[in-house]
């Protein structure tokens, strides 16, 4: 088998010149054969043979070619060619057929192969771009996707995960710079890159909001978690070019929203929109920002019952 | 005058039938020679013996309708090796089991030799004629006859020999018991002053398809009963004819010849069969056969195929009422050599020599496995190291077994037999012995030496039920077996298309199994293919004259142009311009679109001179073992005229029957060269088919 490295497009379009004269020399062979009466039936087993051999690889496709051998043969005894008279053009009939299916189903393969090389590439190219080089966080999309990723994956496997939704929002009587939003976020993301352990994905979940998706977690995992970034966060600070070194809590305030997969659900789960409705009842509660106090609104997604409150109160007092 | 002929027939025919014998040709007393060439009872070919000693069997049917008289003799013209020990070789001619006459072979290189006959020696019915040869070679007292099958050991009777009888009729009374065989009397090809075994048929001047049934149902019978390789020819003619010479030297059958005034009067409703002597040659017999309803569909001659009425049928005349014809038994599993029909057989003598067992495989039967549990005993003396036994299945050798040491011992040797070397309907079975002695002499009787094949042996075949793929190969099945088939005529037929169907039923007559079913006829405007319960059909005629042919020509392997007189290109058939028509006679059969299990067979042509030639090869039982394909085409072009007169060009076609395919079979198979049409959406289909599975697999990898 020719590596797919060493196969270009132009060899590919030559052998599938020679593929389809090849084809063509065949099916005007089992018409000569088998005449032009009997041709509608030949030419769809050919062409399903041919067909199921390309997509279906030489495994499948070949046990399929095999049963329409076996069909073609039926089919010529059915009509009465199956004879010792017409033993020659049978014989070529079959080899041709045989060799047909053989090479539709490594050119199948073979492009298969190319087609995953081309994914793969693609992959690469798009993982260069995965990243928000001003914030140094994985894209929303991506983060979406992977997000989709693990919800499936605890699904299957009836683990529990969790998501944190973090806003960042202007502190009170603070009035930010230009583009000091972003140098902000870029801050706190650093933060909670930090903070989060290797297994945990951080990433971009809105213009101002950062996802952190924590998988195997728990909901005391995930409290464990928001306690030390918010700990990070009170003593982060960041390089001002006007006002030199500022904490970064003296610039922004902080609002989570938590969804915490319970590890087992009957139907599909969507985390992110628990952790939005989490965050939106954090904020109607009119509840303080995290740097004067905590007020926690979870989201339980699941059915399994957890011990303990499902609303968590934690006071942290900035330094 | 053509009136006047017609009555002066007629009564002279009532006179035969009514009156006593009148005795227009031959009567008692009168002589009549019979030269019969020895090789003609030697399927044609010289009668050799070989070996140490050497024998051959010859058999001649004497009928009862004549007697041998003593100026008989068998003529003899030797030839034979020239290393043999003239003085010690010697041929011993026998007859009946009596001894003729006992010659050195010196005596017999003269010449012809004519060894005279007794008429005592001859009696009625089957004659068997023995040759035994001893042929020494001069070195045999010092070899002791080791060497006894050494090929330098043969004698020929010459092609010159022959068999002379001189015969006369007797006043043996023919009658229903006689029936058919009186009609199929090998001899009858023999007699001085006939050239071939007729019969004559006289039909009435109007007659129905009741009466063409009759003719060609009892055509069908008596090739049942004269069996493979007789040749026999018919003649129609019609009342009104007048032509007394189509009633001598031969049998004759009148259907429903003025039934008004044959005596005795027939009852209201009842038919009956009358068979006597011929008033023409009384050594021939005469049929009669009414019809009280000529317009019923039903003919009288059918019931005559049922084998136990025909066996039941005494003296001069039988009513028949009609009933219900009986089906023959199902194939079934096993069959042994008795219920075949064989008895115990034995072979005698050193050497090879053969048994032969005919086994009838209906058409709709597909053996998948068969063997043979053969029972047999030898004799003591034999060297079971050395003989053997070969097995062969219609000319196939299909095994080889050594015969046990155990001789008297029956238990039976079980030979796989390949299921595809059976074919539908007459099968051979050979077993050809080659029997060796452990020692040498030539004084101990070769002939001690022999091996039986018990009754008790048996044929087993597992088999199923099958729809086969019309084939001229299968010919001259389905028409010879059961449920029978119908002829299509068209309408305006004449007296020489009734003879070519009487002698072709006559033909499937001879390899047919049964006879319950005789074939029947019909006329194109009274044949309606959705009523008939015969599935198996012969169209005649020209596609112009039959419409049932027309009908179907879209079907057929190779189709007709539009007008019917030329044929449509592209389906196999290339004429060197295809701008004329050449005359050309074909022989197709297809699968019948009328039934789902039918097969036709098309006897046509282009014009009347080719569908002439047409008969003339399907009639021809030499061109009949070519049968292959499904397009017989009896061409005009390479015709040359010999010395027996002009040989046809026959080429066989074998064109795919698409008809039997499921669902779309009749569709495909009305396709002409030019549809593209039905290829394209049939790729279509197979694309979309694959599409559809793709996307099925991908939903239930999703779905999991």
């Amino acid at each position: 088998m020719i590596p797919p490295s060493r196969l270009d497009w132009k060899i590919l379009q030559v052998i599938l010149l020679g593929f389809l004269a090849f084809l063509l020399a065949v099916a005007l062979l089992a018409i000569y054969s088998n005449s032009f009466r009997a041709a509608p039936i030949f030419m769809f087993l050919l062409f399903l043979g041919v067909g199921g051999t390309l997509l279906f690889g030489p495994l499948r496709g070949g046990a399929a070619a095999l049963v329409l051998v076996a069909g073609w043969i039926t089919v010529k005894q059915n009509i009465g060619v199956w004879t010792d008279a017409h033993a020659f053009t049978n014989l070529l009939e079959l080899i041709g057929l045989i060799i047909l299916f053989v090479l539709s189903s490594w050119y199948g393969n073979t492009l298969r192969r190319l087609v995953e090389a081309y994914q793969q590439n693609q992959q690469k190219l798009e993982q260069f771009n995965l990243e928000d080089k001003r914030i140094g966080l994985i894209k929303q999309s991506i983060g979406q996707l992977r997000l989709q990723e693990e919800e499936e994956r605890s699904m299957r496997y009836k683990r529990p995960f969790s998501l944190i939704l973090i806003m960042i929002q202007p502190a009170e009587d603070v009035v930010w710079g230009s583009d000091e939003d972003i140098l902000l976020l870029r801050s706190a993301a650093n933060t909670v890159k930090i903070s989060s352990r290797r297994t945990d994905m951080p990433f971009l979940a809105g213009p101002s909001t950062i996802g952190l998706l924590l998988p195997e977690t728990t909901i005391e995992g995930a409290s464990r978690v928001v306690h030390s970034l918010t700990q990070n966060m009170l003593d982060a600070k960041y390089l001002d070019i006007q006002r030199g070194t500022v904490r970064l809590h003296e610039r922004l305030q902080i609002r989570y929203g938590f969804a915490a997969f319970l590890g087992q659900n009957e139907t599909p789960i969507d985390m992110f929109s628990a952790a939005q409705r989490s965050l939106q009842k954090n904020m109607e509660m009119n509840a303080e920002p995290v740097f004067q106090s905590v007020f926690l609104e979870w989201e339980k997604v699941g059915t399994q019952p957890v011990s303990g409150s499902l609303v968590v109160e934690e006071k942290v007092v900035p330094s | 005058m053509r009136r006047l002929i017609t009555f002066v027939t007629s009564f002279s025919i009532c006179l035969v039938i009514a009156g006593p014998p009148v005795n227009v040709h031959a009567q008692a007393g009168d002589t009549q020679v019979i030269e019969i060439a020895l090789s003609d009872l030697n399927t044609g070919q010289p009668v050799k013996l070989s070996g140490l000693m050497g024998s051959a069997n010859l058999e001649v049917r004497i009928p009862n309708t004549f007697q041998v008289i003593d100026q008989s003799w068998l003529s003899v013209k030797v030839n034979s090796s020239q290393v043999l020990d003239q003085d010690r070789s010697s041929l011993t001619i026998g007859l009946n089991e009596r001894q003729v006459a006992s010659y050195r072979l010196s005596q017999l290189t003269g010449g012809v030799m004519k060894i005279d006959l007794s008429s005592g020696m001859f009696h009625q019915g089957l004659n068997t004629l023995t040759f035994n040869a001893m042929l020494h070679l001069p070195d045999d007292n010092e070899t002791a006859c080791s060497n006894w099958d050494d090929p330098s050991r043969w004698l020929e009777i010459g092609l010159e020999s022959g068999l002379h009888l001189v015969v006369s009729p007797t006043n043996f009374a023919l009658d229903l018991a006689s029936f058919p065989q009186a009609f199929i009397e090998p001899v009858n090809h023999y007699i001085a002053g006939t050239e071939k075994n007729e019969t004559t048929f006289v039909l009435p001047d109007e007659p129905t398809i009741d009466d063409l049934t009759s003719l060609v149902s009892l055509a069908y019978l008596f090739g049942h009963d004269a069996g493979r390789d007789f040749r026999w020819q018919p003649k129609v003619v019609s009342e009104q004819s007048g032509d007394v010479s189509a009633f001598k030297d031969r049998g004759v059958v009148l259907l429903r010849s003025k039934s008004r005034v044959v005596a005795p009067p027939p009852q209201t409703g009842i038919d009956i069969v009358m068979m006597r002597n011929s008033p023409w040659d009384i050594g021939h017999p005469l049929l009669y056969m009414s019809d009280h309803n000529p317009q019923d569909g039903f003919s009288p001659a059918q019931l005559l195929g049922d084998p136990i009425r025909r066996t039941m049928l005494r003296k001069s005349l039988a009513y028949l009422k009609p009933g219900s014809i009986q089906s023959p038994a199902p194939f079934q599993d096993v069959y042994t050599f008795d219920q075949l029909g064989y008895v115990n057989r034995t072979v005698r003598g050193l050497g090879e020599s053969s048994l032969i067992y005919r086994v009838f495989i209906p058409y709709n039967v597909e053996p998948t496995n068969a063997f043979l549990k053969l029972v047999v005993s030898h004799s003591p003396d034999l060297d079971t190291d050395i003989s053997s036994i070969l097995v062969y299945i219609n000319g196939f050798t299909v095994a080889g077994i050594v015969p046990s040491a155990r001789s008297a011992q029956f238990e039976p040797i079980e030979i796989n037999l390949p299921a595809a070397r059976f074919r539908p309907g007459e099968n051979f079975i050979r077993l050809t012995f080659d029997l060796q002695l452990p020692f040498s002499s030539c004084e101990r009787a070769p002939q001690s030496v022999w091996a039986s094949v018990d009754a008790s042996s048996s044929l087993n075949i597992r088999f199923r039920q099958t729809v086969r793929t019309p084939t001229l190969t299968d010919y001259p099945m389905p028409y010879s077996d059961y449920p029978g088939f119908a002829f299509v005529l068209p309408d305006d037929y004449d007296l020489r298309t009734l003879e070519y169907i009487t002698s072709l039923a006559f033909q499937f007559g001879q390899s047919s199994q049964h006879t319950y079913q005789p074939p029947v006829v019909f006329t194109s405007s009274k044949f309606n293919p959705e009523t008939t319960d015969r599935v198996n059909l012969v169209l005649v005629g020209l596609p112009t004259q039959n419409p049932h042919i027309f009908s179907i020509n879209r079907l057929l392997p190779q189709p007709f142009t539009e007008d019917g007189g030329g044929l449509e290109p592209g389906y196999g058939i290339y004429l060197p311009n295809s701008n004329e028509q050449a005359a050309i006679g074909l022989l197709e059969t297809l699968a019948s679109p009328w039934s789902n299990d039918g097969v036709l067979l098309v006897v046509t042509g282009t014009d009347a001179e080719s569908l002439d030639w047409t008969w003339d090869v399907l009639l021809d039982p030499v061109y009949a073992q070519q049968f292959s394909g499904n397009v017989m085409v009896v061409g005009s072009e390479a015709r040359i005229t010999g010395s027996s007169g002009a040989i046809p060009a026959v080429t066989f076609i074998d064109s795919p029957e698409v008809s039997r395919f499921p669902m779309v079979g009749r569709l495909f198979q009305k396709l002409e060269p030019a549809d593209v049409f039905p290829v394209l959406v049939s790729i279509e289909t197979a694309l979309l088919a694959l599409l559809a599975l793709l996307a099925i697999l991908r939903w239930r990898d999703r779905s999991k």
